[in-house]
């Protein structure tokens, strides 16, 4: 054996070795280091290395990684570890290691919690703080192993450095490496891990001699000293520091005052910040939404934000598979393949509304007309109803001063949980109002209801139509707002009397449709009327999402119409907002319209992109690329496995978005966005109140996010409109936005949320309209300024604008249950979760994390289910397996099961966290099937089977 | 306090780890063989194991198994002289909670005892 080093040069070898480590950690291996390590100098010192080394782990790993740079081309393995590098790091895969000491402390996937904090503690005492140069955290393990490499340059005292390695690094890094070793097979992660492994506990040794002022074990030293030699060749000293000399002291707590989008309900929200970490979220008192409730998702929004799971850089596909990409090239890759291809083949589907007016013009500019939301796959068919009707798609009703609430298919007690309306609702159920919850499963609204009915899935419009019946045969309706209110009563009464088709749609013709009795019907109509006008009928998706139920949404809205309940005490609200100024000041040029006006698929009522039909649209050729915006579309718009085929055929695909997902792990390109509470933005919103609503950032972006505005307007430089987008900060647009507001940024920024206009009743007799006067903005508009009982699109169209029931199956035989599959399933909402996009948050995971599927009890019995039991739900189109919870809570013949389950990503795709796991009904739709009226998915109307296993 | 048993094949070993924690108010019960602590376990309240890796007759390991068919909801920690990443892979995927390596550093030790029995910092389980 050689002889031992003297202290310094041993400290110098393991400082070098602990900046080797770094380097193999911080950041893909560059190509320049890449080539030396398979170079001959480093290489063969490596191999005689491992010949002498006598520290098992150590040649273990040292064995592993020779084996890896010598085992193939020096191209072949350099791209290898670069896919692998974005898998295991950046979350390009479904089976990530988490290089960060916070998610090793409770090992959950959640970065930023307290060794954050510590770490910086660590760093300030050493005089030290993290590079800003440098994207990734703060505890991130190459910028601890490249502490430790500070602390013996600058011969900090043993004690000190045994100190950080024990309480920080050697805290967690089994952990780490027990699972990089388990999510990957490739032999030089292995390697690595076993390195890294071996090295820090042989560091502890070290210590523990000197601190007991023993001599250190010369085998040890040799190790080192050779590791040295050969590590020497490979000129890591150019690498940058990821420490600089500087003293960060610890910033003050602050709490910032914003609005909480995690389901994009926009309830007020306050979030703590300590130490730049953000340590919790708490409702906004006075804000006019959220009346300083929140919910159990917005109490855990930041730990969207801080999921580990966090995409953290741009992404490009190469041979199948994601590695890391520059912004610049990612950009620019991108900007090329869009125009490279005609825009009239180009989709853009955003899943969300932030700071729309920017990605919706870039995309306008850029002159693709095939825009969408998710509007399609969500309530299309109530907003078809309600937008042109009258003046607004979801008419919230006051529930403070309710005596009668009619909900259809609508759960406000899961999807608006934090929203004060609830708070309003369940006072009002508690002083006396009678809420009637009319849904196939007793959801929470239904538990809370005075009286549940369940009915058969899609034929909400016949009772509605049943209750309408009784109001006007019975002359319950009221004539002053009938007569001076609404437009086409009269037809609308013909079709209630039976006088066009010989079918009165009496309660008698409703309860042989939807199940409920007849007497129930007309019960509930004499209730109603005798409650009205402080009485609301509404609807959400628990109607909208079965086929052809535009009719069935004008049906039960005409109760409020039948009965002058539109903006009443306790009726539905006519909604006003007090507009935004543009974004765009005057002095600044507006982009170009470049969108032609092409309707790529025609329904009965809605034109536009229908997302449902895209496989279709792909193969006719029709579509080549898309560019996805926080959206899910695979698991959402319509059948998945379908979707998914229709994104294989394109070619090309880009996704903007935080987390990978069955979705943007189909595209080309990934370019990672912001969660809300990184950047900025002003609404003008509603809740009884008009109100001005302020989306404060709270943090900076992470990783190396960007926030939607930078994104799309450097997208436009690339494309060729730089100059319609010249923000050089969120401030800019935000102060043209507000130049028309009573209320400065900097005081919104102060309060959160500025009041407009007070609530008032019955706004339509000063208006002279059911629309809100100039100034004011709403979703929909009345071309008669009353409200239509005809629909005014169908009738310009010439087609039934009447409300009515359709049966779901008239447009598509193929959806009739039928002998072999006679049951229908749908999905809900939880409390817990917002679609998919809360799948990677463990809070909310650890509430909720799989959805077996409801079967009613007598059901069950008949089929021989358990509760618990194995069982698999098929339809025509696909079968998934799950586990059955047997009720009485959901009607006989319906299956359901939560929705947003099933991501290939995240908690359920991650093998770490196995017990998480659902399924997407959406695996069981029909492919390109959409409602012939609303183009929506029939997502809870899906003929199925279910047996045990 | 706590119930904590310690198996090391070693008995200076269990003694000295026995000292340290029940100087903190644990109770603390030493063995040498599986068998033994096994047949403990099997009429006892067990909160956390302290478990050798490296014994006679069985790993470490698989005693972690036995016990945890025992008392599912048991806290372990693992010792080693010789750590591995595999052994390290397969002990945390059997619910281990902590992996320290000999010779027992007192302090951390003691630090990883009161994480695995405090319930908010308590570590979760990883299927790796």
């Amino acid at each position: 054996m050689e002889n031992a080093m003297d202290n310094q040069e041993m400290n110098q070898a393991r400082a070098q070795f602990y900046r080797f480590l770094s380097v193999m950690f911080r950041d893909e291996i560059s190509l320049e280091v890449f080539e030396k390590m398979v170079g001959a100098e480093f290489l063969d010192r490596l191999l005689e290395l491992q010949e002498c080394c006598s520290i098992q782990e150590f040649c273990s790993g040292l064995g592993r990684i020779t084996s890896y740079l010598k085992g193939r081309s020096v191209r072949e393995a350099y791209h290898e570890l670069r896919w692998d590098y974005a898998e295991l790091f950046l979350n390009a895969g479904g089976n990530p290691a988490f290089p960060y000491e916070s998610c090793y402390q409770t090992r959950e996937p959640l970065v930023m919690q307290e060794a954050v904090t510590s770490v910086r503690a660590a760093f300030r005492d050493a005089g030290l703080c993290k590079n800003g140069d440098y994207a990734e955290l703060d505890d991130h393990i190459a910028v601890e192993l490249e502490f430790m490499r500070c602390l013996i340059e600058r011969e900090v005292s043993d004690t000190v450095q045994f100190d950080f390695l024990r309480d920080h690094l050697m805290s967690w890094v089994v952990d780490f490496c027990a699972v990089l070793n388990g999510a990957t097979t490739n032999d030089f992660y292995r390697g690595l891990a076993e390195l890294i492994m071996s090295f820090l506990f042989n560091e502890r040794m070290y210590y523990f001699a000197r601190l007991s002022q023993l001599e250190t074990s010369p085998v040890y030293d040799n190790l080192m000293g050779k590791m040295s030699s050969a590590i020497g060749s490979l000129g890591l000293d150019a690498a940058s520091d990821l420490l600089v000399e500087e003293v960060k002291p610890s910033a003050p707590g602050r709490s910032v005052k914003t609005h909480c989008y995690i389901c994009l309900g926009l309830c007020g929200q306050e979030v703590s910040v300590k130490d730049e970490r953000i340590t919790g979220c708490k409702g906004l008192s006075g804000d006019p939404k959220g009346g300083g409730r929140l919910c159990i998702k917005g109490a855990n929004a930041h730990n969207n934000t801080y999921s580990a799971y966090r995409l953290k850089s741009p992404l490009i596909k190469e041979d199948g598979r994601f590695r890391k990409a520059s912004w610049q090239e990612a950009l620019e890759v991108t900007a090329d393949r869009l125009m490279a291809l005609d825009p009239e083949t180009v989709a853009f589907h955003r899943g969300n509304d932030f700071n729309a007016w920017c990605h919706e013009a870039v995309m306008t500019a850029y002159g693709t007309p095939h825009k969408t939301t998710h509007r399609q796959m969500c309530d299309n068919p109530a907003r078809m109803a309600n937008e042109k009707c009258f003046s607004e798609k979801r008419p919230w009703i006051d529930y403070a001063n309710s005596d009668f609430i009619l909900l259809f298919g609508m759960n406000e007690l899961n999807t608006s949980a934090g929203q004060r309306k609830v708070g309003l609702l369940k006072k009002a159920v508690k002083d006396g109002a009678k809420l009637v919850v009319v849904d196939p499963r007793r959801c929470e609204s239904a538990e809370l209801a005075t009286e549940w009915v369940s009915i058969r899935p899609g034929t909400d419009g016949a009772m509605a139509m049943g209750m309408c019946h009784v109001i006007v045969s019975e002359n319950l309706y009221d004539h002053d707002f009938v007569d001076n209110w609404t437009y086409g009563f009269e037809a609308f009464k013909k079709r209630l009397m039976g006088e066009e088709d010989g079918i009165v749609r009496s309660s008698a013709w409703a309860a042989a449709i939807c199940g409920v009795p007849a007497e129930t019907i007309m019960r509930l109509a004499r209730e109603f009327a005798a409650a009205a006008p402080h009485a609301g009928a509404n609807s959400w998706t628990g109607v909208a999402q079965a086929p052809n139920t535009v009719h069935a949404t004008q049906a039960l809205m005409a109760l409020n119409a039948l009965l002058g309940c539109f903006d009443a005490p306790g009726g539905p609200a006519l909604v006003r907002k007090f507009k935004l100024a543009s974004a765009w000041d005057d002095s600044q040029s507006k982009p170009p319209n470049n969108a032609s006006k092409t309707k790529l698929n025609k329904g009965l009522l809605w034109s536009g992109w229908i997302p449902a039909y895209f496989e279709e649209d792909v193969d006719a050729g029709r579509l080549k690329g898309l560019l996805c915006y926080f959206g899910n579309p695979v698991m959402s718009c319509g059948s998945e496995p379908s979707m998914k085929r229709a994104m294989e055929k394109l070619e090309f695909s880009c996704a903007i978005d935080c987390f990978m997902t069955n979705t943007t792990s189909l595209c080309d390109v990934i370019l990672p966005d912001c969660t809300y509470l990184e950047q900025s933005r002003v609404v003008a919103d509603w809740m009884y109140e008009s109100f001005i609503s302020l989306g404060q950032k709270v943090i900076e972006p992470m990783y190396e996010s960007w926030p939607v505005v930078r994104i799309f307007s450097e997208l436009a430089a690339r494309l060729g409109f730089a100059e319609f987008f010249p923000w050089k900060n969120e401030d800019e647009y935000l102060n043209s936005q507000l130049r028309n507001q009573k209320i400065s940024l900097a005081e919104l920024k102060e309060k959160g949320f500025f009041v407009t206009d007070q609530q008032e009743f019955y706004k339509y007799k000063d208006w002279g309209s059911m629309n809100p006067p100039a100034g004011y903005g709403s979703s929909g508009s009345s071309s008669t300024g009353k409200y239509n009982f005809i629909n005014p699109v169908a009738e310009q169209k010439g087609i039934d604008g009447l409300p009515d029931f359709k049966s779901p199956y008239a447009d598509w035989p193929d959806l009739k249950p039928d002998s072999e599959f006679p049951m229908i399933l749908g999905y809900f909402r939880t409390l817990e979760h917002e679609h998919t996009s809360t799948q990677a948050n463990i809070a909310l995971m650890k509430q909720g994390g799989s959805n077996p599927v409801w079967v009613n009890y007598l059901d069950a019995k008949r089929l021989g289910i358990s509760d618990g039991d194995q069982v698999v739900v098929a339809s025509p189109w696909g079968e998934v397996k799950t586990k059955a919870r047997v009720t009485w809570d959901i009607h006989e013949g319906v299956l359901a099961a939560a929705g947003g389950y099933g991501g290939k990503f995240g908690l359920e795709g991650d093998p770490k966290y196995s017990w998480f796991s659902g399924f997407n009904t959406n695996v069981l739709l029909p492919p390109n099937v959409a409602c012939k009226w609303s183009g929506t998915p029939p997502l809870k109307y899906i003929k199925t089977r279910v047996s045990r296993v | 306090m706590a119930e904590i048993l310690v198996l090391d094949d070693v008995l200076d070993a269990a003694v000295l780890i026995e000292k340290i924690l029940a100087k903190k108010g644990h109770k603390v019960h030493t063995f040498t063989e599986e068998e033994e602590a096994l047949a403990f376990a099997g009429s006892a309240a067990v909160e956390l194991a302290v478990l050798d890796i490296k014994l006679q007759k069985m790993s470490g390991v698989q005693v972690l198994a036995r016990l945890k068919e025992i008392h599912p909801e048991m806290h372990a920690i693992m010792l080693t002289g010789f750590p591995t990443v595999e052994t390290a892979r397969e002990a945390i995927s059997l619910g281990a909670d902590e992996y320290c390596v000999k010779p027992i550093d007192r302090q951390e030790l003691e630090d990883k005892v009161e994480r695995a029995l405090k319930g908010k910092n308590r570590k979760g389980a990883l299927n790796i």
